[in-house]
């Protein structure tokens, strides 16, 4: 599975570690997120979405590989 | 394990209190007048309560005063910390790696100890090995309803 979230916070110009206070993570977290080591829960995935204002399958990328 | 913030408070009362009351314990159970055969078993359990207890003390002691040492921010820090779903993931990772590889060195114990002609003993570490693993296997069956 891919994620634009390391695309999207450089986009909007926020901070790992402000991201992380706002989904109330640690800063390791969203930068294994963003690394793709680390694959969220349901509820972090649409914690993350709200806070883009995007849904989750446009944060995440489901791939065939993935299988 | 996740603690709210008065769990674990109270956790940390109940090592202070145990701990505490086991120490004299202890030291009580080091001065019974015993039967002669059992003054081995006696001085040996005394003594390992009492190390116990002091080790439970000290632990609750410790993690009173390093809560207390902690600022705000750096307590905040800690409860996102134990909140955070991948430190939880690594956490249970950490225990069923941990799990796995008591069980295996508790095996190697039995077979020492088969060597070495303790059958008593290794029979005794047989059974909680034994328990050990029908623990695990109840917990899973419940979680299976459960979940």
């Amino acid at each position: 599975m891919r994620n634009r979230l390391e695309e999207l916070r450089r986009e909007r110009g926020v901070r790992q570690e402000d991201l992380a206070q706002a989904m109330r993570v640690t800063r390791q977290t969203i930068g294994s997120l963003e690394r793709g080591r680390y694959h969220p829960s349901l509820t972090l995935a649409l914690r993350l979405a709200r806070y883009y204002q995007l849904r989750v399958e446009d944060i995440f990328l489901w791939e065939e590989t993935d299988e | 394990m996740k603690l709210s913030k008065k769990g674990r408070k109270r956790l940390q009362i109940a090592m202070i209190v145990f701990g505490a009351l086991g120490l004299p314990v202890g030291f009580l159970a080091w001065r019974l007048p015993v039967p002669a055969a059992w003054e081995s078993a006696v001085f040996r359990l005394a003594g390992m309560w009492c190390g116990f207890g002091a080790g439970v003390l000290g632990a609750g002691i410790g993690l009173t005063l390093r809560q207390r040492r902690l600022t705000p921010a750096e307590r905040a820090d800690e409860e996102v910390r134990e909140e955070d779903e991948r430190e939880q993931l690594i956490q249970s990772k950490a225990l069923r790696v941990g799990y796995f590889i008591g069980i295996v060195l508790q095996m190697a114990l039995v077979l020492v100890l088969c060597f070495l002609g303790r059958t008593r003993e290794m029979w005794v570490l047989f059974a909680v090995v034994y328990l050990q693993i029908g623990a695990v296997l109840l917990a899973r069956s419940i979680y299976r309803k459960k979940l």
